[in-house]
């Protein structure tokens, strides 16, 4: 029999919990709708979700929006001080109430019929409800999201019984602080020049939404398809650590002077670390001026998906424009060709399932990290 | 197996006939590709909808092709004069028959394999079918749908078992003809350098109902429409439900205001708007003799076409502020709208809202949405 009945004849196997002898994710996870429906659920609105950037909280009535995937989420700074996510819809007839940010004087009011809801949810008026029967307006109080901060991003969850971000990842955020002294001082980076606050970033790119976090937690790609990101970084020095719900990669300068693009002698910072926030979050940085980048994968359905974040920088520094367009067009396109090309890949009849290559050594070009992933998306998916 | 995110209420409310107690249709019948499935099959198959103006099928050999949610039909005027429907595919393979709007000599020829039929539906010709054993011609006449005409409107129904629209609604169309006498003066009015006709894009990101109760209550009007605010009198404009039907009439109020200019002698100083289950509006706007027939038409659960005509006086031309008007700042906010709710009828945080209806049925009453709402629940068999 020819190769091509393979399919046939191949028996899944698990995502096992050792990466050494684990076969990877099979591809039918990465196209079928039915999978992305089932994410929705037990992955996206069960874990935390960036929202946005503290810095855009300061004050009362400051208040900021996002989607996680199809749910419209609204956070509100009180008049009380207090930090609280809701469901940005009206409880009335379903129209978004907060877009984009901005501040409040004092009520979150629709645009549609200017029922006007206080800073802490509950209905305050609604137009000619006095005249309806048994209208009671403790019914239609915004439903709340939990949120949290840390290092001056604002994370939701939409699972009331989550374990908290603090209890997930307060470690990586202790180890980022750790690893770049000077990250409070960052502020967001040329916002609207650049479009990638909290709008999308690209657009819609036709890949599974995993198969950019795949690409994102192995550098055993970065040789042939990265020539000038191994110049500039030294890809001896890179080493990927794992963790509970997070992973980390980490990196040195190779050399100021490369095919990437130039980092000064005095640059603040020689280092090239990355972390994976489970499911889809990616918080980073690259070699020179201090920057840090939070990079969301967001899926749009089974096939599609969509990036948002925010970049930040100094106060007053202008980023190096080599630098940023090495990332945005050479690096990211790179990327970007990759993941097309693996999505399509992952449709074949001809492709099941591959081998993580990982070595007792966890080297630099150990799939670990991949692994990692798989292993948190299979549990995660695991019937419950 | 709901997570703790899933659901804000633990039970759905139906539909309530009384719309001072009921609650608003759920948010998951707005997105769910079964519940589309369910529309076309319980409600748009056996629906009379808007065809087209009959002016466009005036001489023989007429015809225009319809694309309704699920099926394509097309109606023809006969060589006798007569204006027939039919589903728009051929009986041998299935391709479709006619596109557009157009004029047929003497037979509709499919453009697959030839097989001709006349204006009646009956097959006339189909090449070497006179080789085939046992082939009978009658066998494979086009199946005809239901063709009513009212007012200078052409409508279809698939279902040829359905009521009579003047039984469903004769009532309706004698409430326009005598709230607008000169309706019949009236001639389709096309301009290619505008879409006046309200024509808007295919694929709008929203669910058909969406705009369907949008256009049912003004209760929004104050906070969305400023300026048709400042053209119709708040205070006159009331909603009154009837059968499969409702009706909102409301006054000018002022010449000059902030929408556009009506003229001390313009014909008509009413804006009046009739509402037909399931998907269609008729109406007109102060000014000029004019009216507009709009349909709504799902293209999928979450997107959304429309299809319309409209009417002027012959050798009339559209008073540009009022389409302007239209085009650029009234539709604008209530596409947004629609856009925004649709986005907020998805959200884990919303179940189903209330109607504001009033004792009084004043003009933010929402009891058209209700009278709605209940048609769908009834219709869908979740009343």
């Amino acid at each position: 029999m020819a190769g091509s009945n393979l399919q046939n004849v191949w028996r899944e196997q698990p995502v096992a919990a050792d990466p050494e002898e684990s076969f990877t994710l099979p591809g039918r996870y990465y196209t079928d709708p039915a999978v992305f429906a089932q994410e929705k659920e037990r992955i996206f609105f069960r874990s935390w979700q960036y929202a946005g950037q503290a810095s855009d909280l300061e004050n009362a009535g400051d208040f900021i929006t996002c989607r996680i995937i199809d749910q419209p989420i609204a956070v509100v700074r009180g008049r009380d001080g207090e930090l609280r996510g809701f469901h940005n819809v009206c409880q009335h007839r379903a129209h978004e109430l907060l877009s984009g940010r901005g501040n409040l004087k004092a009520v979150i009011t629709c645009p549609y019929h200017a029922w006007a809801y206080g800073l802490d949810g509950t209905l305050r008026t609604a137009r000619n409800c006095e005249n309806v029967k048994g209208f009671d307006k403790a019914d239609f109080t915004l439903d709340g999201v939990r949120v949290e901060t840390a290092l001056g991003m604002v994370f939701v969850n939409l699972d009331a019984d989550a374990p908290t971000l603090d209890e997930q990842a307060g470690d990586m955020f202790a180890d980022i602080a750790a690893d770049l002294p000077w990250i409070a001082d960052l502020r967001p980076y040329e916002r609207e020049a650049r479009a990638d606050g909290v709008a999308d970033i690209r657009g819609a790119m036709a890949f599974n939404w995993k198969v950019l976090c795949d690409n994102c937690l192995e550098c055993y790609h970065c040789e042939p398809a990265h020539p000038a990101f191994c110049d500039v970084i030294d890809m001896d020095s890179y080493r990927t650590t794992l963790h509970g719900r997070w992973s980390s990669a980490k990196s040195r300068l190779l050399k100021h002077q490369n095919a990437a693009y130039d980092v000064a002698p005095d640059a603040a910072n020689r280092k090239g670390n990355f972390w994976f926030l489970w499911p889809n979050i990616t918080f980073g940085t690259m070699p020179g001026q201090a920057t840090f980048s939070v990079f969301v994968i967001e899926p749009v359905d089974a096939l599609t998906t969509r990036t948002r974040g925010e970049y930040l920088a100094m106060p007053g520094e202008t980023v190096d424009p080599v630098r940023l367009a090495y990332g945005q067009d050479v690096l990211w396109g790179e990327d970007q060709g990759i993941c097309e090309a693996v999505q399509r890949g992952l449709s074949s009849r001809g492709y099941r399932q591959g081998r993580f290559i990982v070595d007792a050594g966890r080297s630099e070009i150990s799939e670990h990290g991949v692994h990692h992933f798989q292993r948190l998306y299979a549990q995660a998916m695991a019937p419950v | 197996m709901a997570t703790a995110a899933t659901m804000k209420r633990p039970h759905e409310h139906v539909v309530d006939s009384d719309p001072e107690i009921a609650w608003t249709l759920p948010g998951r019948l707005y997105h769910d590709p079964a519940v589309l499935e369910e529309e076309k099959r319980t409600i748009f198959a056996s629906a009379w909808q808007y065809g087209c103006a009959e002016a466009d099928v005036a001489q023989p050999g007429d015809y225009v092709t319809i694309e309704l949610p699920g099926d394509s039909v097309f109606v023809v005027r006969g060589r006798d004069g007569v204006l027939r429907g039919f589903f728009n595919v051929c009986q041998h393979r299935a391709h479709r028959l006619l596109e557009g709007r157009g004029n047929v000599k003497a037979v509709v020829t499919c453009p697959y394999h030839a097989w001709a039929f006349g204006l009646d539906g009956a097959l006339r010709a189909a090449r070497n079918s006179e080789n085939v054993k046992g082939f009978d011609r009658t066998a494979f006449g086009l199946k005809p749908v239901q063709v009513e005409v009212h007012l200078g409107m052409v409508f279809v129904n698939p279902d040829m078992a359905a009521p009579s629209l003047e039984s469903q609604a004769g009532d309706m169309f004698a409430d326009i003809a005598a709230q607008m006498p000169w309706l019949g003066e009236l001639a389709p009015y096309r301009d290619e350098r505008e879409d006046v006709g309200f024509t808007f894009e295919d694929d709008m990101a929203f669910n058909w109902k969406v705009l369907i109760d949008n256009c049912l209550e003004c209760y929004h009007c104050a906070p969305a429409h400023p300026a048709f605010c400042d053209l119709i009198a708040m205070d006159s404009y009331r909603t009154t439900t009837h059968g499969l039907w409702s009706s909102a009439k409301s006054r000018l109020n002022k010449h000059d205001n902030v929408a556009y200019r009506v003229a001390e002698d313009a014909e008509s100083t009413r804006g009046d708007f009739w509402y037909l289950w399931p998907n269609m509006t008729f109406g007109a706007f102060p000014g000029q003799a004019n009216f507009l027939a709009f349909a709504v038409e799902p293209t999928g659960p979450e997107t959304t076409t429309t299809r319309s005509d409209f009417f002027l006086r012959p050798g009339d031309t559209v008073n540009a502020a009022r389409s302007n008007y239209g085009r650029d700042v009234l539709w604008p906010e209530d596409k947004a709208i629609c856009e925004a709710v649709h986005r907020g009828l998805k959200s884990r945080g919303y179940g189903q809202g209330r109607f504001i209806v009033d004792a009084t049925r004043s003009e933010i009453s929402e009891h058209g949405v209700h009278h709605f709402h209940r048609l769908y629940a009834r219709a869908m068999g979740i009343a």
